[in-house]
């Protein structure tokens, strides 16, 4: 007699691993963002001409920028809108696309002809172009490249929930609760919505993480939050000027935030997809 | 009065007619068998009745009312349907009780729903333990004894079986066959069952109707049409139907 | 040919396997049914045989093509079977074909043949040669299931492995699916299905599966004349007759028991009419074809 086992993919295991790890540099991330005037060693602002461009160690645990300030502290504080933007951003192009998707999955017709054709018409405007024209038009800021950024990012959602929408409203319970004499509001809020909301959750999760990158780019072209506010951008955006002098600390520091933010979102709004889809 | 009047009934998409000048009739308490295999028209025959799709000509009447002119929660009352596909027809995320009170609500506005809840459970032969639980914690069978359960929450005059037992395993399949006659014994409650299994409909129904390309090729009495069949399509069919030869 | 010893498939956080202590022959020349409702194991059989377990999926015991064991097979070797020795015909055509690429293509990449040789496979299912230039979505289900037969004869298999060829198809359409199944004379064929009347039309032989265990085996005239294990006696009953118009088949009461229920003794007993307290002592072993305690009883009693 012989047996045979077959053994759990490695990849698996990994996968495991990794979502994890990225689920705790989330967490890590909100927190520090909350308790940041906590946590932070010294304030993000205050401007020490006596220790320029420190290195790591000492006072300053990652050094300090050309004026001085604590790289560590700046970080940290970096959170609140390096989390907060991509926050408004999501929130702001779920909830459109959501109503525009569902709306147009539902009516069909030639409802579902005009809200995709508008899609696309923003589809066509790549997102930064967008916001450069805004900042350009109304001058720099948090709030102005973060509503331009949602409308750019509605269409993705949308397109998204429409097609999930139709697949789910194929299925015959939808079919029977039109039967029983329930209205179409009240189907879609009540069982259409929640029941794809897992495949709306995964997709917002890696659109935070593009968010992120996205405004972080405008913030160190000068076009998002402001120096000396402490932001990731705006902090790479200063650092240029310390690179050329020979510290990378005030690039490397902020640069290694947003890109650990990134694929931590990106990582957990896969293995949430991945989730989703394996049901 | 007829529980259910077909007359002239037509649905085209583009320049396919699924559905082709389609008529029948039930009469009160009775059952009829709309038989017929894939892209015969009889799924969307089935829509046309629930009045989930408007047709292009023709009427339905549900004791004498057109379905097509009342209110959506008015209509539901007169006619429901218990669908194939036991895994879909029910929303996952609702255990038994709330799919039920839901429906409940909507119709019978009432302080409590719980020994109704309980009534219609025990009609399908589901208890307390099935109430709780969440379709995904039920076998098929149990699935479909909600699905009808929830079908006959809103005491419809027509019940239309769309293949309702078609995915289930034999065994299970009597079970259900039997429930559904004790409740078309119990309540005032007449079937539309529609289905490509002549076997099943020889068992269940009263009149049959053989539809083909949209059209009904062939109808009358069960033991008729099943006996004598006029239509080379329903001699074809016939035929098909496995049948251990000894 | 095919010789299945004592197959047991344990699947991860059961209670009992899936498939319990099953033993099954195909001879040359044999059409094999195994006929069981959802949960009987018998489309994991289907699959043991084919080497497709799921992962994690614990099997013991042998499975014999033509003398090699499939579970002691290496990847290589497991490739030369499947291709050469055993070839299989799923429930749903439309799964088995890519819907990119046009009939002929599939037929001379995925089996490597030429385009000669595929048309006259196609005429052997009963298509034409024009069917070549088709796409998968230009065909009917029927149509595309006699593709996937013209593809698993490509290899000149041995053993044919149809599961539930026909159930996603119409009547009519199964009819002719079934008269072309019965003329293509495979050297073996183990045809699975939940329909004991289909097995039935095509099969010499039928074993009856529930649970993971088998019922009854017997050569099918004399299984349907005289089924002689209650559960047979049960489904053949529970199946609607079209000679038995107006009647309504008696129901088997309860439900397929799932995995997670261990199950001692007889797995049918409670469901059984018959059962006896000894039925859930001990595991009733085939004894003539039947796995019951009270066979020979029950069978004295009837008229």
């Amino acid at each position: 007699m012989n047996t045979v086992v077959v053994r759990p993919g490695l990849r698996r295991l990994k996968g495991d691993g990794l979502r994890t790890a990225a689920l705790v540099v989330i967490a890590l991330l909100v927190l520090t963002a909350i308790l940041a005037p906590l946590v932070a060693p010294a304030d993000p602002d205050a401007i020490d001409l006596s220790a320029t461009l420190a290195g790591p160690g000492g006072d300053h645990l990652l050094g300090t920028d050309a004026s001085g300030r604590d790289l560590l502290s700046r970080v940290i504080h970096g959170a609140r809108s390096g989390l907060l933007g991509p926050l408004g951003v999501v929130a702001i192009s779920t909830v459109l696309g959501v109503l525009a998707g569902l709306t147009a999955a539902w009516h069909g017709g030639w409802v579902d002809t005009l809200l995709s054709r508008s899609m696309e018409l923003v589809f066509a405007f790549p997102g930064l172009l967008l916001a450069m024209l805004v900042v350009a038009m109304y001058g720099p800021g948090q709030t102005g490249p973060m509503i331009t950024l949602a409308v750019a990012y509605t269409p993705f959602v949308g397109r998204m929930v429409r097609g999930v929408a139709r697949a789910e409203m194929g299925r015959p319970y939808i079919a029977a609760y039109r039967a029983l004499g329930f209205g179409g509001l009240a189907i879609c809020l009540r069982h259409l919505l929640p029941n794809i909301a897992p495949v709306i959750l995964a997709q917002s999760t890696i659109n935070f993480g593009y968010a992120l990158l996205d405004l972080a780019g405008l913030s160190f072209l000068g076009l998002g939050v402001q120096p000396p506010a402490a932001d990731w951008g705006a902090m790479i955006n200063e650092g240029q000027t310390a690179v050329l002098m020979g510290a990378l600390g005030p690039v490397l520091v902020p640069g290694v935030a947003i890109v650990l933010s990134v694929v931590a979102f990106n990582i957990v709004g896969e293995s949430l997809a991945d989730r989703v889809a394996r049901r | 009065m007829n529980d259910l009047d077909v007359t002239g009934l037509r649905k085209s998409y583009g320049r396919f007619t699924a559905v082709d000048d389609v008529g029948f009739t039930v009469p009160a308490g009775g059952s009829l068998g709309l038989v017929g295999e894939s892209g015969s028209g009889k799924s969307t025959t089935a829509r046309l009745l629930l009045g989930l799709e408007r047709p292009d000509a023709g009427s339905v009447l549900v004791c004498g009312r057109p379905v097509a002119a009342v209110s959506r929660r008015e209509r539901a009352r007169l006619i429901q349907i218990v669908f194939q596909d036991p895994f879909g027809s029910l929303d996952p995320r609702l255990t038994v009780e709330d799919c039920l009170t839901e429906v409940l609500k909507l119709h019978f506005p009432a302080p409590s729903y719980g020994k109704r809840v309980g009534e219609l459970l025990e009609q399908v032969g589901l208890g307390p333990r099935e109430a709780g639980a969440l379709p995904r914690q039920l076998s098929g069978g149990q699935r479909q004894r909600v699905a009808i359960a929830r079908a006959l929450a809103v005491q419809p005059k027509v019940l239309v079986l769309d293949e309702a037992v078609a995915a289930l395993d034999v065994s299970v399949q009597a079970q259900i066959l039997g429930l559904l006659a004790d409740i078309r014994a119990a309540e005032e409650v007449s079937y539309v069952f529609i289905t490509h299994d002549l076997a099943v409909v020889g068992c269940v129904a009263d009149q049959v109707a053989v539809m083909r390309h949209g059209r009904v090729v062939e109808s009358g009495p069960t033991r008729q049409v099943l006996t004598s069949p006029q239509h080379d399509y329903t001699r074809l069919l016939l035929d098909s139907v496995p049948r251990a030869a000894f | 040919m095919l010789s299945i010893e004592d197959l047991t498939v344990r699947l991860p956080h059961t209670a009992r396997p899936a498939v319990d202590g099953l033993s099954l022959t195909v001879a040359e020349n044999e059409t094999v049914g195994l006929v069981g409702e959802s949960g009987s194991g018998k489309s994991l059989t289907s699959r043991a045989v084919l080497g497709l377990l799921p992962p994690k999926a614990e099997a013991t015991g042998k499975i014999m093509m033509d003398g090699a064991d499939v579970l002691a097979m290496n990847r290589a070797e497991l490739r030369q079977h499947r291709t050469r020795s055993v070839a299989m015909i799923y429930q749903d055509p439309r799964a088995a074909i890519s819907p990119f690429r046009r009939v002929g293509d599939f037929l001379t990449e995925t089996i490597a043949m030429d385009r000669a040789a595929a048309a006259g496979l196609l005429e052997t299912v009963g298509l034409r040669e024009s069917h070549l230039r088709n796409r998968p979505h230009e065909l009917s289900g029927g149509m595309l299931q006699r593709v996937v037969i013209a593809a698993a004869l490509a290899g000149r298999p041995r053993l044919l492995l149809a599961d539930e060829p026909t159930t996603a198809l119409d009547v009519t359409t199964q009819a002719e699916i079934i008269a072309l199944l019965r003329r293509l004379r495979v050297p073996g064929m183990l045809f699975v299905t939940h329909d004991l009347e289909l097995a039935a039309t095509i099969c010499d032989r039928v074993y009856v599966m529930y649970a993971g265990r088998v019922m009854e085996t017997r050569p099918t005239g004399e299984l349907f004349r005289d089924p002689r294990h209650p559960y047979t006696a049960g489904l053949l009953a529970a199946t609607p007759r079209l000679d038995e118009l107006g009647t309504l088949p008696p129901a088997i009461p309860g439900r397929p028991p799932d995995l997670l229920a261990h199950l001692p003794g007889c797995p049918f007993a409670p469901r059984c009419p018959h059962v006896l307290d000894s039925c859930t002592a001990g595991v009733p072993g085939l004894v003539g074809g039947v796995a019951c305690l009270r066979a020979e009883e029950l069978c004295d009693e009837r008229p």
